[in-house]
């Protein structure tokens, strides 16, 4: 199994420590949003998900429940339930505050290398096992009746500590792929959403548009860029190659 | 309370958060610790603007001479981290000279050893690295002095002392191509070969065909 020291990004549990201190309404309401999430919009979901989706089983893609099954048992988990979707996107979402699902989109499936596949499958399996999946959908709750002023004070400090937690979803997803290529690629055609498009990027080129966010530097553009909860690309892609390089993952690699 | 009146207080309120959430400390806005030309800029025009209004300062300053000492020390620790980023970039690498004019520093010297290497005299810039990288402040947070002293390490044919500042240049500009050529090379040569495969993979995702080293 994999040690937590080994993925986890550098400053990831310091922004979580800023984000408890900046939510009020965690110490205000303790449990409360997780009660209700588990008596009201788990129930509320679940027919649907299994009305209008495709549960992925032994005997329905097949390759996606042992896909799972095996990634569950790299980071020593109960195996979530997977559920396959119809969707113009390519993506995969992980939900849940004590039972976990895994929505992912059959244009996914159809579309991506296997090994990209588990690299976007893996990046959901790190999020549940490190309670990012249970912080994100407690997150979505408050946020619903949290009143506008304070909205915007917890949005943009949750979103940073959400953005490093993605880094170590991508780390996770690069340890359980093996491969530096198929982690790249499956980021860019996520982004981008179309294969003919990610063939025509150059890395190196497109890494390069990092440098020119950086440069965007003002309260406005610094205000746009706290607002995403993903990181971009470009900075996705170099954390991946900077951790490939570094001794805590090469030791998976000898 | 008008509609308009609600409207600008709602404006306020947000240009509020805004100036506070995003003017704050680059820690907060900045999320990693990758160095690249648009931060590079953004950080020397920082420094830059402090050193302006200090120097504004010093000039009304003529009456206290403890206050003045005080404000040139000020100055030169800004002139020094100045200094410090912009020769991270190879462009700017003799502009950052100019702020660390009449100050006896390694990272001066070492600057001085990036320019030999520019200019191609290797063994001069390989003995100034080595006389003064271990004094260097932040020698961790420097790209270019790692990435320049590790190349020439591993060309001596140093490979496990070029190794490590090779990392730390990478660590900080992930995409730098001659880097992970020269770390191959270092790789291959201490028999590292499953390290030597990932660094040939990356080189490989980064290159295209017609790529000049």
């Amino acid at each position: 199994m994999m040690k937590r020291q080994d993925y986890i990004y550098q400053f990831q549990d310091e922004a979580f420590q800023s984000y408890q201190k900046n939510n009020l309404l965690l110490d205000v309401a303790g449990n409360v949003f997780e009660q209700v999430y588990a008596d009201v919009d788990f129930k509320i979901r679940q027919p649907d998900l299994l009305g209008k989706t495709v549960k992925a089983t032994p005997l329905q893609f097949s390759s996606i429940f042992y896909m799972v099954e095996d990634l569950s048992d790299l980071a020593g988990i109960e195996s979530p339930a997977i559920y396959v979707y119809e969707d113009f996107y390519y993506g995969a979402e992980s939900y849940g505050v004590d039972q976990y699902w895994i929505e992912i989109s059959a244009k996914t499936i159809r579309e991506l290398k296997e090994n990209e596949i588990r690299f976007i499958l893996a990046r959901e399996i790190y999020k549940i096992m490190d309670g990012v999946t249970k912080t994100n959908t407690i997150m979505k709750e408050q946020l619903k009746v949290v009143p506008d002023k304070m909205k915007k004070i917890i949005q943009l400090s949750y979103n940073k500590w959400y953005r490093m937690a993605n880094y170590s979803a991508d780390n996770f997803g690069y340890l359980a792929c093996k491969n530096i290529k198929d982690a790249v690629y499956s980021i860019i055609k996520l982004v981008l959403n179309s294969i003919p498009l990610s063939e025509e990027v150059n890395i190196h080129e497109f890494i390069l548009q990092a440098s020119e966010i950086s440069g965007l530097n003002d309260n406005i553009y610094n205000y746009t860029k706290l607002d995403e909860s993903i990181p971009y690309a470009p900075y996705r892609i170099k954390n991946l190659m900077s951790f490939a390089i570094s001794d805590r993952c090469m030791k998976y690699f000898r | 309370m008008s509609l308009g009146d609600l409207v600008a207080r709602y404006q306020e309120f947000k240009y509020g958060i805004i100036n506070d959430m995003a003017d704050s400390a680059e820690d907060f806005v900045n999320d990693t610790w990758f160095i690249d030309k648009g931060n590079i800029i953004s950080k020397a025009n920082y420094y830059k603007s402090e050193i302006e209004n200090l120097d504004r300062h010093i000039a009304k300053c003529n009456i206290d001479q403890d206050a003045l000492n005080n404000l040139k020390i000020e100055k030169d620790k800004l002139q020094y981290s100045l200094a410090y980023v912009l020769s991270n970039d190879i462009d700017y690498v003799s502009e950052s000279l100019n702020y660390l004019e009449g100050v006896n520093s390694s990272l001066r010297d070492c600057i001085y050893g990036i320019e030999e290497h520019l200019n191609g005299n290797e063994d001069d810039a390989l003995k100034l690295m080595e006389d003064n990288y271990g004094y260097l402040q932040e020698s961790e947070n420097h790209f270019l002095i790692n990435k320049i002293y590790g190349i020439l390490l591993v060309k001596e044919g140093r490979y496990f002392e070029g190794l490590p500042l090779l990392k730390i240049a990478l660590n900080l500009v992930p995409e730098d191509i001659e880097c992970y050529y020269f770390l191959a090379k270092a790789y291959e040569n201490t028999l590292k070969m499953d390290e030597k495969k990932i660094v040939d993979e990356i080189i490989d995702l980064l290159t295209t065909d017609d790529w000049d080293f």
